[in-house]
């Protein structure tokens, strides 16, 4: 058991067991995207009981969560809701200055007819670490629409992720807050700064898209399901 | 800004005590991290303000400093086309008065005056940068009489997190927005990162501000506005794109911005960056090459 980690549901062996396929050192691309599949499904239950069969929700993803955690969300949330629509959304994450802040400016994004008018947000992201990501994301969606509730889900945040994102909106918009999460750490790599031990590394290359670059060249499956009808 | 030695006008004009207390001042330097920050958003602010300036043409040369030595040196502009100069006295505190203290504002306002008028400065204007709303209504309604003809106040919030500051309409975004390519939160906020960094690793050499902008703009990508010609895609790549139902473009500042709506589906867009004058030539190639008749064969086979 690793002390710097802290599972939400202890006695979930199912949970732990996909948390656990993540940081497997032989795990394969197809087993990877699996296990984000399961614990999306995963995180999608664990919200059950707050979402509402009267309710629609409109579930915000990054490209490469796409197919995998936020489709595991989505096939997750049918039956239990109204309505599921998608936001997706490819970020070019870096740190433009040396030493300074990261940033995720928003180069492609596709949002399904009618994602906006949904009552809620669904926030997904492999993992919460500075909430950078998450908070440019989210950032785009408010400035044209009024959610009741923004749900943000991850299999593993950081410790300190939720008070970060909270304190990059105003209060106005952070009370609408309820995370959701499956294991919080509390350490970060100090030659990457990733979240140790996180989901393994660093999630393009292990969903199978190398880097960066290629990332943003991929049209998610969910995306072109929606897009070309 | 005028070459003159501060501290011999100083001793010229006011006298050696006067002397002595600026000497004081300039060792003394900011008490704490919140100045800092204060100082850095504020920054950013206003040299925001000047590339508009030398975008729009309202003058050709600007430059700027911080903790230039005199006794109102928080962040200065010089307009060098009409020799003047706006100081800046940042205040990030409730407890301000005009002339309390040993050394009041106002005296430091009148002192910097008269220096700035004696090194030659046609134009000099002090303002007095205040975050806290109540303290401006206050200052701004009392300003000394013998300084009232050069000075201002102006209210400048202070903001820990720039996403939310940009939510909120905080003046900065309205600052940012005129110089930038779009009008997005995660843009506007990326430009915000690199105008505070560029600013903050080269505030000691750099007051041009056309060489500050050589500076950002060398950080890609910055989104400032390119003002680059706008180029024209071929005949051939662009009756091809022309002809894609629901697909529309534009091209702007080095860049393709992109839009593809569909009633059913949805709404898709974003930019490709064009930076050298062969990325155009590769991607009407592209195109050519490719022929997409819809928006799935364009986004699959060439975007």
């Amino acid at each position: 058991m690793n002390k710097n980690r802290v599972y939400k549901y202890q006695d979930r062996g199912d949970i732990i067991s996909h948390l656990a396929g993540l940081l497997s050192p032989q795990v394969s691309v197809s087993d990877y995207q699996n296990e984000m599949y399961s614990l999306g499904q995963l995180l999608a239950d664990c919200i059950g009981n707050r979402v509402s069969i009267n309710s629609s929700y409109c579930v915000v993803s990054t490209a490469e969560d796409a197919d995998f955690l936020a489709k595991g969300v989505i096939d997750g949330l049918l039956g239990k809701v109204k309505q599921v629509k998608l936001a997706c959304f490819w970020n070019y994450h870096s740190t433009p200055i040396n030493g300074g802040v990261s940033t995720a400016p928003i180069i492609k994004k596709f949002i399904e007819t009618g994602a906006e008018s949904s009552d809620n947000l669904i926030v997904v992201k492999s993992i919460i670490s500075g909430s950078c990501v998450v908070k440019t994301n989210l950032t785009a969606l408010i400035e044209s629409m009024d959610p009741k509730k923004i749900f943000i889900l991850s299999p593993v945040m950081h410790v300190d992720a939720a008070t970060k994102l909270e304190s990059d909106f105003p209060k106005s918009i952070s009370k609408r807050f309820d995370f959701e999460y499956l294991a919080m750490d509390k350490l970060r790599d100090p030659e990457t700064n990733e979240v140790s031990p996180g989901i393994g590394g660093s999630v393009y290359k292990l969903l199978g898209f190398g880097s960066q670059e290629s990332k943003n060249n991929y049209t998610p499956e969910l995306v072109k399901a929606r897009l070309f009808v | 800004m005028p070459e003159f030695d501060i501290f011999e006008t100083v001793e010229k004009t006011l006298g050696a005590e006067q002397l002595k207390y600026l000497q004081n001042k300039l060792r003394g330097g900011k008490s704490n991290s919140n100045g800092g920050r204060y100082e850095s958003n504020f920054a950013v602010y206003k040299l925001s303000q000047c590339i508009k300036s030398i975008f729009d043409g309202v003058t050709t040369k600007l430059e700027v400093a911080s903790q230039e030595p005199n006794f109102v040196d928080d962040f200065v502009v010089w307009d060098a086309d009409n020799s003047s100069k706006e100081s800046f006295q940042l205040k990030n505190s409730a407890n301000v008065t005009w002339n309390s203290g040993a050394h009041p504002i106002a005296t430091d306002f009148d002192y910097h005056y008269q220096i700035d008028r004696a090194c030659g400065v046609e134009k000099s204007v002090t303002t007095l940068t205040m975050s806290n709303e109540t303290l401006y209504d206050e200052l701004s309604q009392t300003i000394p009489e013998e300084i009232s003809h050069h000075t201002n106040c102006i209210l400048f919030e202070d903001y820990t997190s720039v996403n939310t500051a940009l939510i909120e309409g905080h003046a900065v975004r309205k600052a940012l927005s005129d110089i930038c390519v779009y009008n997005e939160i995660d843009k506007l906020e990326h430009l915000h990162v690199v105008i505070k960094g560029v600013w903050e690793d080269n505030k000691s050499d750099i007051r041009d501000v056309d060489k500050f902008i050589e500076k950002v703009r060398a950080v890609k990508p910055e989104f400032l506005h390119s003002f680059a010609s706008t180029d024209v895609l071929d005949c051939a790549a662009s009756n091809i794109l022309n002809n894609i139902d629901g697909f529309s473009y534009i091209i702007l500042d080095k860049r393709l911005q992109y839009e593809y709506s569909s009633d059913s589906g949805g709404m898709f867009n974003g930019f490709k960056n064009m930076d050298a004058d062969s990325d155009w030539e590769e991607f009407c190639a592209k195109v050519v090459e490719v022929n997409p008749q819809s928006f799935r064969e364009l986004l699959l086979g060439v975007l």
